[in-house]
C-alpha cells in the first residue's frame, strides 16, 4: 500500500512518498554556512550531522528566505544524502487509494514527479532526484566540459 | 612530558561560526576605529585597511568580502585577530570573539553533498559543538602577511 506524507508551506502544498521520509523534526534550530546555494536555506544538525534545509519556495519560483520560519523539518533521503524539507504544522499521512493521482503535466516543474489530490487540494509529489540534478547543473556550470 | 592541549578559538562573521587554531592567534584587539588606516587597502585580496599594531602597520583582511557573508557589526565595533603569518602579523576582521575551547571537543562531521560544490572556495572543515556548526578558518585561503612600515 503506498502512502504518502502530505505537508504545506505556506501556498505551497506537496507530497512526499512515506518510506523516503527518515523522521519529521519539530523545531530545530537553523544555521547559516558561507555561500549556501541558492536551493539551501540553512543547515540544521541531526544526530551529529548537517542537513540542509531545501528553500522550497526557491524551487518553485517565490521568494527563498522564508524556510526558516516553518515550524517542522521533514528529514528525507536523496542520492545527495538526507535533506531536510520545511513544513507547517499541519502535515498528514494518506494511503494512495484515499486521493487521485494526477500525472505529471507537461509543463510541470522537473523536480515534480506527480500530483496527489486529496480532499480538494492538491499535492505536489516531489522528486527525491532533484537534490541530485541540482547538483549537477551547478557543476556543469562551474566546469562546461565535464557534463554528465 | 604531557602533551600541550590543542585549543581553538571561536568567532562569528556574520550569522555564522568559526573556530581558528590558538597557536595562529598573537592577539585579539577591540576599539579598532582609530587604528585603522583605510588608504592602505586592495580589495582585490580583501585588505580593507592596514591596522596599527606594535608600531608598525599590518594588513588588515575583511573575510566576509570573500566568504559572500555580511558582517553584523559596524566597523567601530568589530574585533581584529592579529595572526601569525609567513612573512609576518596581519589581522582579520570579525563581529565577535567567542571563547577558547579544546579542539577535541569540535566533532568533525562532514560536509553535505549539496553543498560542497559551494565550500569549494570558501571551507574545507565544518565541525560541531554542542550541536551546533562552526567552519574551519582556513588562513591560507586569505591574505598571508607582509607587514607594512609605518
Amino acid at each position: 500500500m503506498k502512502r504518502y506524507g502530505l505537508f504545506s508551506l505556506g501556498d505551497l502544498n506537496y507530497a512526499v512518498s512515506l518510506p523516503l521520509i527518515r523522521k519529521i523534526v519539530q523545531d530545530a534550530k537553523s544555521y547559516q554556512l558561507p555561500g549556501l546555494p541558492r536551493t539551501v536555506a540553512a543547515v540544521m544538525v541531526d544526530d551529529s550531522a548537517l542537513v540542509p534545509v531545501i528553500a522550497l519556495n526557491a524551487w518553485f519560483g517565490g521568494p527563498a528566505c522564508s524556510s526558516g520560519a516553518s515550524e517542522y523539518r521533514v528529514l528525507v533521503d536523496t542520492s545527495c544524502g538526507t535533506i531536510a524539507l520545511p513544513a507547517e504544522i499541519n502535515g498528514k499521512i494518506v494511503p494512495e487509494r484515499k486521493g487521485t493521482l494526477l500525472h505529471r503535466e507537461e509543463d510541470q516543474v522537473l523536480f515534480v514527479e506527480a500530483e496527489f489530490r486529496f480532499q480538494e487540494t492538491i499535492y505536489k509529489i516531489l522528486d527525491m532526484n532533484f537534490p541530485a540534478e541540482e547538483m549537477k547543473l551547478v557543476s556543469s556550470r562551474i566546469n562546461p566540459d565535464n557534463v554528465a | 612530558m604531557a602533551k600541550a592541549v590543542e585549543k581553538v578559538l571561536l568567532f562569528n562573521l556574520g550569522p555564522v561560526g568559526f573556530y581558528i587554531g590558538l597557536d595562529s592567534v598573537v592577539e585579539v584587539i577591540t576599539g579598532i576605529a582609530s587604528r585603522l588606516d583605510a588608504s592602505r587597502s586592495d580589495i582585490g585580496r580583501s585588505i580593507i585597511s592596514a591596522l596599527s599594531f606594535r608600531d608598525t602597520w599590518i594588513p588588515c583582511v575583511d573575510p566576509t568580502l570573500k566568504l559572500d557573508l555580511a558582517a553584523v557589526e559596524s566597523m567601530a565595533d568589530r574585533v581584529a585577530i592579529v595572526l601569525k603569518g609567513g612573512e609576518g602579523n596581519w589581522a582579520i576582521l570579525v563581529d565577535r570573539v567567542g571563547e577558547v575551547v579544546e579542539r577535541r571537543s569540535l566533532l568533525l562531521c562532514e560536509i553535505p553533498a549539496l553543498l560542497k560544490l559551494s565550500a569549494l572556495d570558501r571551507y574545507a572543515e565544518v565541525a560541531l559543538l554542542e550541536d551546533r556548526p562552526y567552519v574551519g578558518f582556513d588562513l591560507e585561503r586569505f591574505y598571508g602577511a607582509c607587514p607594512v612600515s609605518a
